[in-house]
């Protein structure tokens, strides 16, 4: 599996963007074309997940967007689409009219939905509408960059659309040189507490809550390490867990990178590359060889069991980078 | 020597007067085919169908085609990209191969796109363009060529790099039936004529399709198949270019001064030494 950024644009500037670094890098105009994505989709076609997922910026903004997604479907691959869920009319009665000859099962749409003091009326508008249409293929996820952040909303919007009943949660990190939101690995216990807040309201919602990377261990009691299991034991989309492995991130000029936490590090072009399995072991490489210099997040980490016997990462490897004073990294605005 | 195969409009009268074992029928329309009979009630055996469409390939439909029928489909594009990808899988089912022509550049990439899904796929490099896309084509050679996945092949650079002599010349053409050696063009009043252009041109180099069985030994005929030595005698760039094997100058009109085109065809003949070295290796006990 990989992420495909189609476009550097965003029509969004959210606080804890992790792309935001690599966005300022890059060239905003530059989008990926089709002979790239079809050089992306052969280099995939042997991996046993055939599964990809269309990013950005905002992907939707690509003016081939749809044929790009119609295309990988058509190559056999499961399609995830990761979207702020703003989308003119035009781009959406598109998708919506080219998706009914798609069997649902080949794709899903991850949408980011911050809280909705964070976005305009005619924003709040276009998610609407966007949810209305492709709610039943449509999953949420929600980004901690704050200390005081509230859930609710997800559980109204899940209601009112129908959604899937899956939310993916994802920890805001520190990008090296960037001013990011982000929290604190000081902060990282009363931000699982109020995570774990939100578990009897997923119990009776019927909603999974999958954690993303970068989560420590131990940061976990027992009790919410025993929740977290059994909310997510025996769904499709489990994910608890605290390991760390490159995503692949490929930018729209065919660079590579492990995550974007770590775009600025190591970044190659995947032409460089003959096949998946050597991008990967150039990135797991790249993870182990930072790992030996700096075991974690927290100064436990390199005495810690659960790090030796490689069931938890130690956090985010940016946090590591940080350490090893590879770039100056300013925590959050709540830090 | 091979027996050359007649290529022509159906006519069952001309049929009848070709004394030749495969031929190669022209239509208009695709539904047209549906009228060249099956094969007990044809003179001769299909070597395949020729379909030059005037539509895009999204407006066409399969209907009622016989899927084993083997066919070469010319369109002049595509059209909706996207209306092609969600039918990929109709016209893998059938025996067919889609030409395009090389310009509009779109083209290139939606032959790729196909044959990316695993569509047979040709495009038609014509030789009286001036414009014609050379570095495009060279990208689409190379992914034809060296990209190691599984997909539908791509001509004429299929076809050069598999069955190409890397010791002599190769109809470069040979996949959109420009290869006189194959293949003979007859108009509706039988006449025959050494290539597709020549017969739209008015040159024949007999009046009678009964003279088929004989044209190698008709005089005008085996000048024509040596016409590229010809190049050699003017004072042409296409006369000191070091790819000429793999075109015989059939771009000289067109592009004897683009660098663009010697830098195409020099990479093909690459590309034919690269694949010829890995073809069908034999080990000593074998001989």
């Amino acid at each position: 599996m990989a992420n495909i950024l189609l476009t550097q644009q965003c029509v969004r500037s959210c606080p804890y963007c992790f792309a935001k670094k690599h966005m300022a890098d890059s060239e905003k105009s530059a989008t990926l074309s089709w002979e790239d994505l079809i050089h992306i989709a052969d280099l995939f076609d042997d991996t046993p997940e055939k599964h990809l997922s269309l990013l950005g910026g905002e992907p939707t903004l690509h003016p081939d967007f749809v044929d790009y997604f119609v295309y990988l479907i058509g190559r056999g691959y499961h399609v995830s689409v990761f979207t702020c869920g703003i989308l003119s009319e035009k781009r959406l009665d598109e998708l919506v009219a080219a998706l009914s000859t798609v069997n649902p099962g080949k794709y899903s749409f991850v949408c980011n939905l911050n809280h909705p003091s964070m976005s305009t009326e005619a924003e709040t508008e276009r998610i609407d509408a966007f949810l209305t249409k492709l709610g039943k293929q449509t999953a949420l996820s929600f980004n901690v960059f704050t200390m005081d952040f509230t859930m609710d909303y997800l559980f109204d919007y899940i209601q009112r659309y129908d959604l899937r009943r899956n939310l993916r949660i994802g920890l805001a990190h520190p990008i090296p040189g960037e001013t990011n939101a982000c929290i604190s690995p000081g902060q990282f216990g009363p931000m699982i507490e109020r995570l774990a807040s939100y578990i009897p309201k997923c119990i009776s919602s019927g909603v999974v809550a999958g954690l993303d990377c970068g989560f420590p261990l131990c940061k976990f009691t027992d009790e919410q390490i025993g929740k977290f299991y059994k909310l997510e034991h025996g769904s499709q989309n489990r994910s608890l867990k605290f390991v760390c492995n490159p995503a692949l991130d490929i930018g729209p000029d065919m660079k590579v990178w492990s995550c974007f936490p770590l775009s600025r590090f190591n970044k190659r072009s995947l032409y460089e590359f003959n096949s998946v399995d050597e991008v990967m072991e150039y990135f797991i490489t790249f993870h182990k060889e930072t790992r030996a210099k700096d075991a974690g997040a927290f100064a436990e980490c390199a005495s810690c069991a659960y790090r030796a016997a490689e069931r938890c990462a130690g956090g985010c490897l940016a946090q590591s980078l940080n350490h090893l004073g590879m770039t100056e990294v300013v925590f959050g605005r709540d830090a | 020597m091979n027996e050359l195969i007649p290529v022509f409009a159906p006519d069952a009268g001309l049929s009848k007067r070709l004394d030749v074992e495969k031929v190669v029928l022209v239509f208009d329309k695709l539904e047209d085919t549906l009228e060249s009979g099956s094969s007990h009630e044809r003179e001769q055996s299909l070597h395949c169908v020729i379909v030059r469409e005037a539509r895009n390939l999204d407006l066409l439909t399969f209907e009622g085609i016989e899927h084993a029928l083997p066919i070469a489909l010319f369109v002049p594009a595509v059209g909706s990209i996207r209306i092609a990808i969600s039918r990929a899988k109709v016209y893998s089912a059938f025996n067919l191969r889609i030409f395009l022509p090389a310009l509009p550049r779109e083209n290139l990439v939606h032959a790729r796109i196909l044959a990316s899904l695993g569509i047979e796929m040709a495009v038609v490099i014509p030789q009286e363009e001036k414009d014609l896309p050379w570095d495009e084509i060279s990208d689409l050679m190379h992914y034809a060529v060296y990209s190691p996945s599984r997909k539908g092949s791509i001509e004429p650079f299929e076809r050069f790099v598999t069955r190409g002599d890397t010791q002599g010349v190769t109809a470069f053409g040979s996949p959109w039936f420009d290869d006189p050696e194959r293949f003979i063009h007859i108009d509706a009043q039988g006449r025959l004529a050494f290539s597709k252009r020549d017969l739209e041109e008015g040159h024949f180099l007999q009046t009678r399709p009964e003279e088929l069985s004989n044209l190698h030994q008709n005089e005008e005929y085996q000048g024509n198949l040596k016409r590229w030595q010809a190049s050699f005698l003017r004072n042409s760039k296409c006369s000191y270019c070091a790819a000429w094997s793999a075109c015989q100058g059939a771009y000289i009109e067109s592009c004897s001064h683009d660098p663009r085109c010697e830098a195409f065809f020099s990479e093909m003949v690459e590309a034919l030494d690269f694949r010829s070295q890995n073809r069908g290796r034999t080990k000593i006990w074998q001989s």
